[in-house]
């Protein structure tokens, strides 16, 4: 079957279409964040990628999309549950993220050892485990290099691997117990 | 441990999504975020997205050919605010999935808008649909058509319920299904 040429703007949908087929991903991705509400930032995650379509990577929109739904976390967090998201136009969509919570159900032993990881540590590990992204795809999502990675997760897994196999009165204490659905 | 057991037991404790993302309106919210600017689903579509569902306003062309007739759509403009989606399918057919009747005409521009260059006429009976799913359209007799293939879902199973709350003009809460569907050039 023969099909018209496709106009301009059917191009520039299709080529969104590619980048919204990841819309549970990034749901999923929110959601094992602990977002409160990670429908709705895979949502804004994707209205902003329609809006910024050329810098979103060809290839693969996951990394680019990580960012902007991290950030978007993080506007999630630092928002008032009374006052609503953070208006998008403050957003640095460059900027690191912040300390992620675990108020997952988790196994106590691996909450533990995953809370005392350093965020970016702990980040490297879950990009993987939880994400299934390939250390390349997991490095973009990081900004780093696909080799500072593989140093990254490295360390991450040796110190997981060191913190779960301590006796119990061995480990250190999690600086801090993410509460922020509480405050 | 090793690195793969480590590897393992990360992966069996990761969080199941708590409920599926999204459930049945990736059209809808599709549809929504590409709307262009001066559109009015653009701004609506903006930083909230209660339900991920388009508002309905008042005021459409749906009007009602007579009590246990059916319903004829016309298609002419509309102001309001479509909550329509329209997909193509890998075999090149075209699915235009509409989840307010009043969204029709928009539904027809955004065909227009496509490439598309027919437009859809939907007849609508009253009653639940004997057969869920969508409706092959047929061309009107006499048009020459050679688009793709059209179908079209109402509602969620082609179902519609109506009433005078959503539709002027029309009296009395009701169920109405989609009959059949022609397509003109």
């Amino acid at each position: 079957m023969t099909r018209d040429l496709p106009s301009e703007r059917d191009a520039v949908e299709a080529r969104f279409a590619e980048v919204f087929r990841h819309l549970d991903f990034i749901a999923g991705y929110a959601h094992r964040r602990g977002a409160r509400d990670p429908d709705g930032i895979a949502a804004e995650a994707m209205a902003i990628a329609w809006r910024r379509l050329a810098d979103v990577p060809a290839a693969d929109a996951r990394p680019w999309l990580i960012v902007t739904a991290r950030n978007l976390l993080l506007a999630e967090r630092r928002s008032e549950p009374a006052t609503g998201r953070q208006p998008l136009g403050d957003l640095d969509l460059a900027a690191p993220a912040d300390e992620l919570p675990f108020e997952l159900e988790l196994d106590p032993d691996l909450a533990h050892g995953l809370r005392a990881l350093a965020e970016r540590d702990r980040e490297a590990l879950l990009l993987v485990a939880w994400d299934d992204l390939t250390p390349a795809l997991a490095a973009a999502s990081l900004g780093i290099s696909p080799t500072a990675f593989r140093v990254r997760l490295h360390r991450a897994r040796r110190r997981l691997r060191d913190l779960l196999t301590r006796p119990p009165a061995a480990r250190p204490v999690a600086a801090r117990q993410p509460d922020w659905r509480q405050a | 441990m090793k690195e793969d057991s480590l590897l393992r037991r990360l992966r069996a404790a990761r969080p199941a999504a708590a409920v599926a993302a999204l459930p049945g309106d990736h059209d809808a919210l599709f549809a929504r975020i590409v709307a262009g600017p001066g559109d009015p689903r653009w701004l609506d579509s903006r930083r909230s997205w209660p339900g991920v569902r388009p508002r309905v306003l008042a005021g459409s062309t749906v009007g009602l050919a007579g009590a246990g007739a059916a319903l004829v759509l016309a298609l002419s403009g509309s102001a309001a605010p479509p909550a329509f989606a329209i997909t193509r399918s890998g075999d090149g057919s075209v699915l235009v999935k509409i989840n307010r009747l009043e969204s029709l005409p928009d539904a027809n521009h955004q065909l227009t808008a496509m490439g598309i260059h027919e437009q859809v006429t939907i007849y609508m009976a009253r009653g639940p649909a004997a057969v869920r799913g969508p409706v092959a359209c047929q061309p009107a007799p006499g048009a020459r058509l050679s688009g793709p293939p059209l179908r079209v879902l109402v509602g969620a199973d082609g179902t519609d319920n109506y009433g005078p709350a959503r539709t002027p003009g029309v009296v009395g809460l009701d169920t109405y299904h989609l009959d059949h569907c022609v397509t003109t050039g």
